[in-house]
C-alpha cells in the first residue's frame, strides 16, 4: 500500500487527485466492499452451515451418508471426470489455434467459444432436449439403439460440457497471445518436433494459467444446475447430481438434509478458492520472475 | 555456393515483402541484410530459415533445393532479436536443449552434452552463469547465451535477426566486435539482419542493401559506400547532401551554381538530375571571391568531428536547389579549429567529389571536382 502511495504522490499535484489520496474515500470504499462481501458471500455461507447443523451432528451425518446422496456425489464426480479433461484438451487446442495461427473463421471461433457464457444454461439444456430428446432429431435413433441420451448420463455430460467449454480456452488465449510464438519457434529451430516442443516449452509456460482454467472449469462442472436440471430428469439414484439432489431435498421440506448436502458443494467451492489463490500467487511470482 | 536464393517472391495481401530476390552467399561469409524497416530483410531471413514460405522462387542450400524442406533438415542456427531464451530453464539447459531434443539414436550421451555445453559457454565467456535463469541475466548476456544455444546444434548456417537491436549502445558496440571475432574463429556461414548501416559496415564482409522488397546493391562495405548503385543506397548508407539540377557541358548546374566536372563527357546532358555529395567531400574555405558562398547556420560537435550546416548565399535570382535547403559539411577537429567558424558568418565551399545516377537506375558515374 505504501509503495502505491509513493508512486501516486507526484500525481497529486496535477488537477485530478486520485481517490487514494483522500483518506476518507479510501476508508469508505473499503468498508463498502467489505460490507458487500459479508452480506452476499460470508452470510450465506454461515447460513448454510448453521442450517446444516440445526438438527444436530447426527442428522448431518445421516444426510451425508444417505445412499442417494452417495450416488449423487458419485454421479457429480463422474461427470466432472469426463468433462474437465475433454474441455482441457479442447481449451488447449482452441487457444493454440487462435493464439498461433491466422485462418479464416478465427474471430468466429473466438466468439463461439464465448457462446456458453452468453446463453442461459436452461436454454442450453433445452437445445439438447430438442436434438436428443425422444421427440428430438436424433433422440429416437439413439434410444432405439439402447443408448438414451436425455434423462441419462450422456445428456448430463453433454450439458455440463457445453456450459464449461469456455473456461480453459478463455484463460489460455490471452496468455498465449501475450507470450508470443518466439520461444516455440526457437525450439523448432533447435530441431525439436512439435510434440516435444509442446511438452518442453509450451506446457511449462502455460501451466499455471492452464491449472487456473481447469480449477474454474471443475468448479462449474460440479456445481452446474440449470442445464443439467433440464436434461437429467431428476431420477433419484440414477440421474441426480449434487446440486439437483439439494433442490429435491429442499422441495421435500428436508431443509436440514438439503443444507447438509449443500455444505459439500460449499466445501468444494472453498477448496477451489484456496487452490485458486495458491495458483494465482504462483502465477504472479512466475511473471515477476520473468519480467525482472 | 553455400546459400542461393532464386527469384524469391512473397506477398502479404497487397504488400510485397519480397520482390524477385536473387542472392548468393559463399561458404564462411559474414553477410549483412541491411535496409529500413518493412524492406523485407527479416522475411528473407525467415524464409531461408524455413519459418516462412515464399509464394514463388526457390532456396538452395549447398546446391540442394530446400524451398519446402522442414526447418530441421536445413541445419540452421537462428538468433532472435528478443533472444527467445526459455525462461523456465537454466542457462545450461537452454544451451543443451538442441542436443537433448535429438532423436534417441543421434542424441549424444549425457557426459558429452555436458562437455559440449560448457565448451560453448566458455566460448561466449559465460560459463559462470550456467546455473542461472535467463530473466536474471543482462540483455548482452542473454544474447550471447542465445548464440551459444544456436551454435550447440553445429549449424551450417547461422542466421541472426537484428541480434543487437534490443541492446544498449555500448553493449551493442562490444557485441559487434565480439561477433566479428567469433566468426573469424568458427567460420560458419552467417547472415544477419540489421537496419543500422554502421553495424553492417563494422561487422559484415559483404552487405546486401534492401528496400521495398528488392535488393538495391550487394557489395563490400567499401563498395556500397564509395560506389552506391542507386540513389537509395547513396542516401541510406552514410549521410549525403542531395542537389537538384541539370547536367550540361561538363558542369552540374543547380540554380546559379555551376559545379565543373573535369574529364566528364562535354556532350553529357540531362535535364533533371540529382547529384549526391558526402558531407566529408565538402571543404570550407575563407576566400573573398568564392563562387559558392554559404552562411553558417549551425555547428554540431560530434566528438571526433564537427558537422556544420550551411545555407547557400546567392545574389542571383535563382539559388542552388539543395534538399532541405541546407548542406551538411563534415570537418575534422583540426580543420574546424583552424577555421574558427562562427554561426552567421559567410564563407565559401569547395566540392571535392560528387556522384549521380543517370535516369535513376544506371550505375554511378563518379567524378572528382
Amino acid at each position: 500500500m505504501s509503495t502505491t502511495q509513493n508512486i501516486l504522490r507526484p500525481a497529486q499535484r496535477t488537477d485530478m487527485a486520485p481517490a487514494e489520496s483522500i483518506p476518507w474515500v479510501r476508508y469508505a470504499l473499503s468498508t463498502l466492499a467489505l460490507l458487500i462481501i459479508a452480506l452476499f458471500l460470508i452470510l450465506p455461507l454461515v447460513a448454510v452451515l448453521f442450517e446444516a447443523f440445526r438438527e444436530g451432528v447426527g442428522a448431518y451425518v445421516d444426510a451425508i451418508t444417505d445412499p442417494y446422496t452417495g450416488h449423487a456425489i458419485l454421479l457429480t464426480l463422474i461427470t466432472a471426470l469426463i468433462c474437465v479433461p475433454l474441455n482441457t484438451l479442447f481449451g488447449i487446442a482452441a487457444a493454440w489455434c487462435i493464439a498461433r495461427f491466422q485462418f479464416p473463421g478465427r474471430s468466429l471461433l473466438t466468439t463461439l467459444i464465448d457462446l456458453p457464457f452468453s446463453v442461459s444454461p436452461v436454454i442450453a439444456g433445452l437445445v439438447f432436449i430438442l436434438i436428443f430428446g425422444s421427440q428430438g432429431w436424433f433422440g429416437g435413433w439413439f434410444a432405439g439403439h439402447g443408448f438414451p441420451i436425455i434423462f441419462a448420463l450422456p445428456g448430463i455430460v453433454l450439458a455440463t460440457m457445453f456450459v464449461t467449454l469456455p473456461f480453459v480456452a478463455r484463460e489460455l488465449i490471452p496468455l498465449m497471445q501475450e507470450q508470443g510464438a518466439e520461444q516455440e519457434e526457437a525450439s523448432i529451430m533447435l530441431g525439436a518436433s512439435a510434440w516435444r516442443m509442446f511438452w518442453t516449452i509450451t506446457l511449462p509456460r502455460i501451466k499455471w494459467g492452464l491449472l487456473y482454467g481447469i480449477i474454474l472449469c471443475n468448479a462449474r462442472a460440479m456445481g452446474e444446475f440449470g442445464a443439467v436440471s433440464v436434461v437429467s430428469g431428476h431420477i433419484r439414484g440414477a440421474t441426480n447430481t449434487l446440486p439437483l439432489h439439494v433442490e429435491i431435498l429442499y422441495n421435500e421440506y428436508q431443509f436440514s438434509a438439503a443444507f447438509a448436502v449443500a455444505t459439500l458443494l460449499a466445501g468444494l467451492a472453498i477448496v477451489t478458492l484456496i487452490i485458486k489463490s495458491i495458483v494465482e500467487w504462483r502465477q504472479q511470482r512466475q511473471w515477476e520472475n520473468a519480467s525482472s | 555456393m553455400s546459400i542461393q536464393v532464386n527469384h524469391l517472391t512473397k506477398r502479404y495481401g497487397d504488400f510485397t515483402a519480397l520482390d524477385d530476390i536473387d542472392l548468393a552467399i559463399d561458404d564462411g561469409e559474414l553477410v549483412a541484410l541491411l535496409g529500413p524497416s518493412g524492406c523485407g530483410k527479416t522475411t528473407l531471413l525467415r524464409s531461408i530459415a524455413g519459418m516462412e514460405f515464399a509464394d514463388s522462387g526457390n532456396i538452395l542450400l549447398e546446391g540442394r533445393d530446400m524451398t519446402f524442406e522442414p526447418i530441421r533438415h536445413r541445419q540452421v542456427g537462428f538468433v532472435f532479436q528478443h533472444y527467445a531464451l526459455f525462461n523456465h530453464m537454466s542457462v545450461f539447459e537452454n544451451v543443451a536443449y538442441g542436443l537433448r531434443v535429438r532423436p534417441r539414436a543421434q542424441r549424444p550421451p549425457e557426459a558429452e552434452i555436458r562437455r559440449r555445453v560448457h565448451e560453448l559457454l566458455d566460448l561466449v565467456q559465460l560459463d559462470w552463469l550456467a546455473k542461472r535463469f535467463p530473466p536474471q541475466l543482462s540483455g548482452g548476456q542473454r544474447q550471447r547465451i542465445a548464440l551459444a544455444r544456436a551454435l550447440a546444434v553445429e549449424p551450417r548456417y547461422l542466421l541472426l535477426d537484428e541480434p543487437f537491436g534490443a541492446l544498449d549502445a555500448s553493449v551493442r558496440k562490444e557485441l559487434r566486435r565480439w561477433l566479428r571475432r567469433l566468426h573469424e574463429e568458427l567460420h560458419v556461414t552467417s547472415l544477419f539482419v540489421t537496419h543500422d548501416q554502421e553495424e553492417a559496415m563494422e561487422v559484415a564482409s559483404r552487405i546486401v542493401v534492401m528496400n521495398h522488397g528488392r535488393i538495391e546493391q550487394v557489395g563490400t562495405p567499401e563498395t556500397v559506400y564509395d560506389y552506391p548503385a542507386t540513389p537509395f543506397v547513396s542516401t541510406f548508407i552514410g549521410s549525403v547532401n542531395v542537389l537538384h539540377g541539370t547536367l550540361r557541358d561538363g558542369h552540374f548546374d543547380t540554380g546559379g551554381w555551376h559545379l565543373p566536372i573535369p574529364d566528364a563527357d562535354a556532350n553529357l546532358r540531362s535535364r533533371r538530375q540529382d547529384a549526391f555529395v558526402r558531407p566529408h567531400d565538402i571543404e570550407i574555405v575563407r576566400a573573398p571571391d568564392t563562387p559558392w558562398p554559404v552562411r553558417i547556420r549551425h555547428v554540431q560537435p560530434m566528438g571526433s568531428s564537427y558537422h556544420v550546416e550551411v545555407t547557400p548565399v546567392t545574389d542571383t535570382v535563382q539559388g542552388p536547389q539543395v534538399e532541405n535547403d541546407y548542406l551538411t559539411v563534415e570537418l575534422t577537429r583540426q580543420a574546424f579549429k583552424a577555421l574558427a567558424l562562427e554561426v552567421g558568418e559567410v564563407v565559401g565551399i569547395r566540392v571535392h567529389h560528387l556522384h549521380w545516377f543517370h535516369q535513376e537506375t544506371a550505375p554511378a558515374l563518379e567524378e572528382a571536382v
